[in-house]
């Protein structure tokens, strides 16, 4: 089953304001059941999150490698229904 | 870091911030006026009612304007709250402020002692209803947040200076209370324009310049340590004001050092910028990084010219002009008009891209409803601005001196401030169709479970 689980990624880190946002929910539209998103970026972008509640998503968030003074995180995103994926991403993340 | 079970509130209704966007220029638009009116006389001293009327339209009335709203639209993106109070008493402090800067602009004007109490009434019930509001947020707010605590400072600073501004027009409002507030208006001047200005541009900065021009981060730990010394230079300053203990030079000193490795950092980090996509709103920081770098210097040659024959410069109206201007509308107002270029446009934005997810049919209308940044201000209409914006700002500085030039520089401050209020309003214009046009659709939870 797991071997099937799909990541999508996208990097967000050198964007501007909005277009992490942007970038994301255009994969937000495409992404199908057995596929979870990885999203890095350099800030926690709390619209988002609340976004991705009201539109039921799940989505957890990870501190990524750090160079010097910057911090990445990398957000994982699926659809909260789809439990495989659900199952997969809270064992692993 | 998981966010179940906290329920985020982070795009605020945009009438709540707007209200204040849009009114703050109307009284950069009077000031204009008044240079105006009184010309070259505007220049006359520090001390006269009109230059007291004229510092607080801006500082008042265009500057505080635009931090509260803007704290509350910074406030929820941040950390995912609204600031409480409801709608009712976004009103109300609004009303009080504008109502407050127009009575105490009038009353500096005609020396009423009516209409000061009148601005102490409303400048006071303003305030303390916006502090009330943000007060349980900075208390309960346990969070690390560095915006969070530039806030925290912000506010405190923002009672010293409003406090003795109050303080002071009671002694206008009622003459016979016989208060001696000459001693507070420098310390209440310097708190507003050192700590207040200064402060408030270094918790939009961090927020703002890596968020749209994608530099670095700002060091947490830095901001934290500068701010804190700042306030602690400016309270020991004025204890030896008050105390007439004289430490000054050295505490003039610090201050310095601390200014200009604020200003020094924040322009490297802007030299960062990862994607160097040509971007005029970020003219508008280093103008106004520039001007407090230029202060003080200017503000050194001062000291020391008075005190010695090789420097020609002297403590004079002029040059109190000149210092007042740098730090007002060099460092403060250029900021701001910067800043707004940037958040009005992302406020509609995310405003029109959360309505369109909950009337999903919307998005695939032709042309797009969700208007992106660009469309709300365009680059052209931020060019226009900042070129009105160094016009009108250098020739202020020119008339200070060679005072026919007061009555230009009036009207280019003018058509600055007003062309600020029409692309905001041509902003929210737009920004209104498309909403129209968005609620037409249907209203249903969007289905991102359909490719299954
Ligand atoms: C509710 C808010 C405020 C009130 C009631 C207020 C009131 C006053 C009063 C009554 C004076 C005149 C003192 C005198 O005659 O000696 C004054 C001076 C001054 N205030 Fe305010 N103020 C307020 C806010 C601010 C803010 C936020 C700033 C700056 C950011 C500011 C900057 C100044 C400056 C620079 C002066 C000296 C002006 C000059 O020397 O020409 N004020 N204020």
């Amino acid at each position: 089953m797991e071997k099937q689980i799909k990541e999508l990624f996208v990097d967000v880190s050198e964007l501007e304001a909005p277009k992490p946002f942007e970038e994301v929910i255009q994969l937000l539209k495409q992404v199908k059941s057995g596929e979870y998103i990885r999203m890095r970026h350099r800030k926690k972008p709390l619209p988002l999150f609340q976004f991705l509640q009201e539109n039921g998503f799940d989505s957890c968030i990870l501190e990524s490698a750090s160079s010097g003074n910057a911090v990445f995180w990398e957000i994982i995103i699926w659809i909260k229904d789809d439990k495989p994926v659900h199952d997969y991403c809270t064992r692993t993340f | 870091m998981n966010t179940k079970g906290l329920s985020l509130n982070t795009i605020p209704p945009v009438s709540i911030p707007l209200r204040f966007f849009l009114t703050a220029p109307l009284f950069g638009v009077l000031a204009a006026m008044m240079v105006l009116y009184f010309g070259q006389d505007i220049w006359g001293s520090r001390w006269q009612a009109r230059s007291l009327a004229l510092t607080h339209l801006l500082t008042i009335g265009f500057m505080l304007m635009v931090m509260i709203g803007a704290l509350y639209q910074f406030i929820p993106v941040m950390i995912g709250q609204l600031i409480p109070g409801g709608r009712k008493r976004v009103a109300i402090v609004h009303l009080f402020l504008v109502f407050g800067s127009l009575s105490l602009m009038s009353a500096f004007l005609i020396q009423e002692t009516i209409l000061f109490q009148l601005a102490l009434i409303s400048l006071a019930v303003s305030v303390f209803l916006f502090a009330l509001s943000l007060l349980p947020l900075l208390i309960t707010q346990l969070n690390d947040h560095l915006i969070v605590y530039l806030i925290r400072i912000l506010f405190c600073v923002l009672i010293v200076t409003i406090g003795l501004g109050l303080f002071m027009l009671l002694a206008y409002a009622y003459p016979n209370l016989i208060i001696n507030y000459r001693e507070y208006t420098d310390i209440h001047a310097s708190w507003g324009l050192i700590g207040w200005v200064v402060i408030l541009i270094m918790a939009v900065s961090s927020q703002v310049i890596p968020m749209f021009f994608v530099t670095p981060d700002f060091s947490v730990k830095y901001l934290k340590i500068l701010s804190l010394l700042i306030v602690l230079t400016l309270a020991m300053m004025s204890l030896m004001a008050l105390t007439k203990i004289d430490i000054q030079a050295i505490l003039n000193l610090l201050l310095s050092i601390e200014l200009s490795f604020f200003t020094i950092y924040t322009l490297q980090l802007i030299n960062q910028r990862k994607r160097k996509i040509p971007d005029i709103t970020v003219s508008f920081w280093r103008v106004s990084l520039f001007s407090l770098m230029i202060s003080i210097v200017y503000w050194w040659l001062l000291v020391l010219g008075t005190n010695s024959e090789l420097i020609p410069l002297k403590w004079s109206s002029q040059s109190e002009f000149t210092l007042g201007l740098l730090l007002i509308y060099g460092l403060a107002i250029s900021a701001i008009i910067g800043m707004l270029q940037k958040i009005v446009p992302f406020l509609l934005y995310l405003n029109l891209q959360n309505l369109s997810f909950k009337h999903p049919d919307s998005m695939s209308a032709e042309p797009k409803l969700v208007l992106n940044m660009k469309q709300i201000i365009t680059n052209q209409q931020s060019k226009v601005q900042f070129v009105l914006h160094i016009s009108s700002y250098l020739l202020l500085l020119i008339s200070i001196y060679w005072v026919k030039f007061t009555w230009l520089a009036g009207l280019v401050v003018l058509i600055n401030f007003s062309w600020l209020f029409i692309t905001l309003l041509r902003g929210f214009i737009l920004f209104s169709k498309k909403r129209k046009a968005i609620l037409m659709h249907p209203e249903m939870k969007m289905e991102f479970t359909f490719n299954k």
